[in-house]
């Protein structure tokens, strides 16, 4: 394109050529940069208000918790840099080793026993032929319940001289037992409220998914003289994999985050048996009012947790190409 | 406010630009206004300062005598006002609502907690106000050590002192043919009435081992058998004891051998004393100044319960606690001080005091619990009297408890809360685990709690 026909002749014809591309070249920035903006700025108002609202109350958060883990602060005087004392602190606390176990020991529970059940309850009402919407809503239920409310109930069930659980067990003639009083019973008993409390709301991730699979593959599988259990294995569960790790990883991180359970059922005990590292970071935080060594042990986890993450994206993104 | 924003009906860019910034100075006179909001100087002179000790609208007879006493108190101070919150304190959120600039001017708080108040620089330092006042000098030395620092300075203002002891079921006493005027005097007695008085509905006793209130007793429990927590200086755990170990094994005969104790366990006090009042438990360790919550809360006939001194096992002894007010630092001299002023005169002002126990009593709260001596000489003498002259509660059923003559141990000095949370975990151990060992539970307690003292 020819912009300037009429340029003075002082100049060479190397820059009478240059100069208008440099122009060009500025003015299409512009213009680019005037689209972008034409097209966008809505959606980015849009975001606004999401944007400043995560960056208030968790990317600020986040970083306030960083810098604290170096600090002593009693939100009262300034606070004073202390280096690494606060995490000598915390790794030096018997309780961090005790915490750290529980919680693993939490989440290696939850996957033994909670992974599978959204799994089978949803194969199961996947292959009812009636009363679908009924156990999916039964089933369900208590994702609905505030988990407070859910913690509270299983303390009554579980209760050792007039619970529930143990009424029934008195009636078969079976010894009742001590739940949540036995330091061997009760990190289990807890898995159990959680998974309970957690088990709907990953069922009808799983329910979606299972609905996913295309129907002639059973039919080819039903063909081939395929029974129930062999369409599952061949068919089923391989189409359904992707989502399954997904919600293995969502799940190690949900749980390592265990809190609500042993916070309002036992209050870590006995002995500390249900001691979990965020119930020590709330103890830390509210009962000895040691924000630096809580945030602290928040940054530990905060990095455990991280590594899962990482894991999770990619296997989103991985999942996403793949489409 | 800012400038009014002009709401026009042509929109271009200036005029928007112009409108934010109206509305940016609107925000920022908000601010400014709700910084005022907080308790500081008023326009015409008058200082307000917020209580947390409103009563909870569930207790009308006692919302109604802290009206009368804070309209009282205006009257006498015209220059303070008092707004009363209801916000009992909680150590789980005191320091989160302190930073957060939302706690109250004036804090009703318990003699366990300045220990920790004062070194987290959570407490307000009112050495002046508190010389000032003329009956600070009778508090009797281990009642004022609990308010002030090693250097001397005063932190707060202790109000009521208790003891702790056994509260039990007079009713359920006569049942099993105990005499309801003799409640057990030592471990044995206690043991063994446990036992008597448990049935297949009823435990005999009930105690705490959570937040803290397993630490707390088992401490009430080392000073029956006349052990000690920590060294005087409080640089060394002294609980790994043969008297500690004594305790833990009467608690763990008890649950285990006996089977006198609930199988539920994990209980803090607001559990214990609702096992108590809906007659699930005979028995359990409380002190005078939940006669009241036993009262309006359960709606619990007094005269059917007993307050009994803690039975003993060689220590002659048992733990104090209060009540006391401290002042938020973060609030300005002159707002501390209507605090201040709000305190000592409902407290203290003999003549105020009587009114007050007086429209109490005229509204069904439990008055006359019996309380620990705070002050020497002749003004306790006084406040004595008042509280008798008063009192709605049985003091016949307390007679046991009101003559003992045992020592009032204070609560442990250092890092109080620590060694409590520490000693939970070994008061469920003994509690919910048969095959526990005593003496290996509290070396590695007293272990784990002498590295906290450094």
């Amino acid at each position: 394109m020819r912009l300037s026909s009429s340029s003075p002749s002082s100049l060479s014809s190397q820059e009478q050529s240059r100069l208008p591309q440099d122009a060009l070249a500025g003015r299409q920035a512009l213009r680019k940069a005037h689209l972008f903006f034409q097209r966008n700025l809505g959606g980015y108002l849009f975001l606004l208000p999401a944007l400043v609202i995560f960056a208030l109350f968790v990317w600020y958060p986040v970083v306030l918790g960083f810098i604290m883990s170096f600090q002593i602060v009693d939100m009262i005087n300034p606070a004073v840099w202390v280096g690494w004392a606060n995490y000598r602190h915390v790794f030096s606390d018997p309780l961090f080793g005790i915490a750290w176990r529980n919680t693993l020991a939490f989440t290696g529970y939850a996957l033994l026993f909670g992974y599978f059940v959204p799994i089978v309850l949803a194969l199961l009402i996947n292959e009812m032929r009636h009363g679908k919407g009924l156990f999916r809503l039964a089933f369900y239920l208590p994702v609905m319940l505030p988990p407070i409310v859910t913690a509270f109930l299983w303390l009554w069930l579980y209760n050792a001289d007039s619970g529930l659980l143990n009424a029934l067990l008195h009636l078969v003639h079976l010894p009742g037992a001590l739940w949540l009083e036995n330091q061997g019973t009760a990190l289990p008993a807890l898995v159990v409220v959680a998974t309970w409390g957690a088990a709907g709301s990953t069922m009808l991730i799983y329910l979606a998914a299972l609905q996913g699979v295309p129907a002639s593959l059973y039919e080819a599988a039903e063909i081939d003289g395929s029974n129930l259990w062999q369409r599952i294995w061949h068919v089923t569960l391989p189409t359904i994999r992707p989502i399954m790790l997904l919600m293995l990883v969502l799940q190690i991180i949900a749980t390592m985050q265990v809190f609500t359970e042993p916070f309002v059922i036992t209050d870590g005990g006995p002995n500390n048996a249900t001691m979990t590292v965020l119930l020590l970071i709330y103890n830390y935080t509210f009962k000895n009012a040691d924000f630096g060594e809580a945030s602290a042990l928040g940054v530990l986890l905060f990095l455990v947790l991280a590594v899962f993450a990482l894991i999770y994206m990619r296997m989103t993104r991985r999942a996403m190409e793949g489409d | 406010m800012g400038t009014t924003p002009n709401f026009g009906s042509s929109f271009n860019r200036r005029s928007f630009l112009q409108r934010s910034a109206a509305v940016g100075a609107g925000a920022l006179s908000l601010e400014a206004f709700l910084a005022a909001c907080g308790s500081t100087t008023g326009t015409a002179g008058t200082v307000t300062a917020t209580v947390n000790s409103l009563p909870p609208s569930s207790n009308a007879g006692a919302l109604y005598v802290f009206n009368q006493l804070v309209k009282q108190f205006e009257q006498a101070y015209p220059n303070e006002k008092i707004v009363g919150k209801n916000d009992p304190y909680d150590p789980t959120t005191f320091y989160a609502r302190l930073a957060a600039g939302q706690q109250e001017d004036g804090v009703q708080s318990y003699f366990t907690e300045p220990p920790l108040l004062i070194s987290k620089h959570a407490a307000a330092d009112i050495t002046s106000l508190a010389k000032g006042w003329q009956y600070f000098s009778d508090y009797v030395p281990s009642i004022a050590s609990i308010v002030t620092d090693s250097s001397g300075k005063v932190y707060g203002i202790p109000t009521n002192g208790y003891t702790l002891g056994i509260y039990y079921n007079r009713k359920m006493f006569q049942a099993v043919g105990l005499d309801p005027d003799k409640p057990p005097t030592t471990w044995a007695d206690f043991r063994s009435y446990a036992k008597e008085l448990t049935s297949s509905k009823v435990a005999g006793f009930a105690e705490t081992s959570t937040s803290n209130q397993g630490g707390w007793h088992f401490t009430n429990w080392m000073y029956t058998a006349g052990g000690d927590m920590e060294s005087a200086d409080g640089t060394k755990a002294l609980f790994n004891s043969p008297q500690g170990v004594s305790v833990l094994q009467l608690l763990k005969e008890m649950r285990f051998t006996d089977n006198s104790m609930t199988k539920e366990q994990l209980f803090t006090q607001a559990q214990t004393l609702q096992l108590l009042a809906t007659n699930k438990v005979a028995m359990v360790v409380m002190a005078p100044d939940q006669l009241n919550t036993l009262q309006s809360q359960y709606g619990a006939d007094l005269t059917q319960f007993g307050i009994g001194p803690m039975p003993q096992n060689g220590g002659n002894a048992s733990l104090a606690g209060g009540n006391l007010w401290v002042f938020n630092p973060k609030s300005s001299p002159d707002v501390i001080k209507a605090a201040f002023d709000y305190v000592i005169y409902t407290n203290f002002d003999l003549g105020v005091l009587e009114s007050s126990l007086a429209q109490q009593a005229a509204n069904g709260q439990a008055v006359g619990a019996p309380t620990a001596v705070l002050f020497k000489g002749d003004f306790q003498q006084k406040l004595t009297a008042l509280n008798k002259k008063y009192a709605t509660v049985p003091l016949q059923n307390y007679a046991t408890f009101i003559n003992s003559t045992f020592t009032l141990r204070p609560e442990p000095h250092n890092q109080t809360q620590k060694m409590y949370a520490v000693l939970d975990s070994v008061m469920q151990a003994v509690l919910t685990n048969a095959g526990a060992d005593p003496q290996a539970l509290l070396n590695q307690a007293a272990q784990q709690f002498q590295q906290i003292l450094g």
